[in-house]
């Protein structure tokens, strides 16, 4: 009696927990189907331009995310060359927000030189999160500071950092 | 009624794993993300240092009278009519060195600088410089500018020897 007992049980208990993790698989599915990966395309590099600090004051270099334009402050002189903020597109679901991870800082070093130099403050437009267009995509451009030392040795410094993208 | 519960302990570990599974997979394929490259161009500093100071050398007015005498950048020297000057009067030298054939700007005292002798004084003003505007560094990044100036004795000026500094400073334009 209790034997039969059992047996009915347990496949009662199988197939209710069978069908939950079905369920759960399906969800997860679903879920899946609704929010496709996320892409990332690089469009356009951060460029700050050609520089120069004083021999005895360094400063910082700004590029703006939203205008693009360079700034400078202390004893760093602009000396033009090609600058700009960085530009990404994202693609994912239309209408679906999303948030923007950009890095804390990262250091740009010289190919054949002993300088180095710290990028911070990097801020993007639109700010850290905002929302697919209805085709489903959105584009976001980068900027930061760029932190130059007194004297800072004369060389081509270059570095790279990520953008990461994720559903909110 | 233990093997009931082992067989729903099974189950329900087979449930968890595979809702972790899809659920981790789901997670770590919906973010995206891309690399993007920083670059600066740094072209060395630009400096400047004194070679030679500007000097009046030496000058005798005569009695009772005002008189100016200009050193100009390149070493000429304008006497007033009721000044002698003597000896060996020059313009000053700076050397200027920095990133090769670019364009540097000067800017030099733009009113009058003092120069004194205990409680004396004179004035040094209308400081002018060899430069074309803009000046351009030499392919091996140098260049050499001269400043020479005008300075103002007044009536019975004390006889003294004057001493007094003046600043200038360059930048890339």
């Amino acid at each position: 009696m209790s034997g039969r007992w059992n047996h009915k049980m347990l496949r009662r208990s199988a197939r209710r927990v069978i069908g939950l993790s079905f369920l759960c698989v399906v969800a997860v599915a679903a879920q899946e189907a609704a929010a496709k990966p996320i892409k990332v395309r690089q469009v356009q590099d951060l460029g700050f331009g050609t520089l120069a600090s004083s021999l005895a004051q360094g400063g910082t270099v700004v590029i703006n995310a939203t205008t693009g334009a360079k700034s400078v402050i202390g004893g760093v002189t602009d000396l033009g060359g090609t600058h700009g903020r960085a530009e990404f597109v994202v693609t994912g679901n239309k209408n679906a927000a999303f948030t923007i991870t950009l890095p804390g800082s990262i250091t740009i070093t010289a190919g054949t030189g002993p300088g180095t130099a710290t990028i911070d403050s990097f801020t993007s437009d639109p700010a850290s999160s905002t929302v697919f267009g209805g085709n489903g995509k959105a584009t976001v451009f980068v900027g930061a500071t760029l932190h130059l030392g007194a004297n800072q040795l004369p060389e081509n410094y270059t570095g790279s950092f990520d953008l990461i993208a994720d559903y909110q | 009624m233990a093997a009931i519960r082992r067989s729903l302990a099974r189950f329900a570990v087979g449930a968890i794993l595979i809702i972790g599974f899809s659920a981790g997979w789901f997670l770590s394929a919906r973010a995206g993300e891309s690399t993007a490259v920083a670059t600066a161009n740094i072209i060395a500093p630009i400096a400047i240092s004194n070679k030679a100071d500007l000097a009046f050398a030496l000058i005798v007015p005569h009695a009772g009278s005002r008189g100016t005498m200009m050193v100009s950048p390149d070493g000429n020297i304008g006497c007033g009519p009721n000044l002698s000057c003597t000896g060996t009067a020059e313009p000053s030298g700076f050397f200027i060195t920095g990133e090769p054939l670019k364009t540097f700007t000067i800017t030099l005292p733009s009113g009058s600088q003092t120069i004194t002798a205990s409680a004396n004084s004179m004035i040094v003003d209308n400081f002018t410089s060899n430069l074309a505007t803009p000046g351009v560094l030499s392919s091996d990044g140098k260049a050499t500018i001269f400043v020479g100036a005008t300075l103002h004795v007044g009536a019975n000026q004390p006889l003294d020897t004057y001493r007094g500094t003046f600043m200038i400073s360059v930048e890339y334009e």
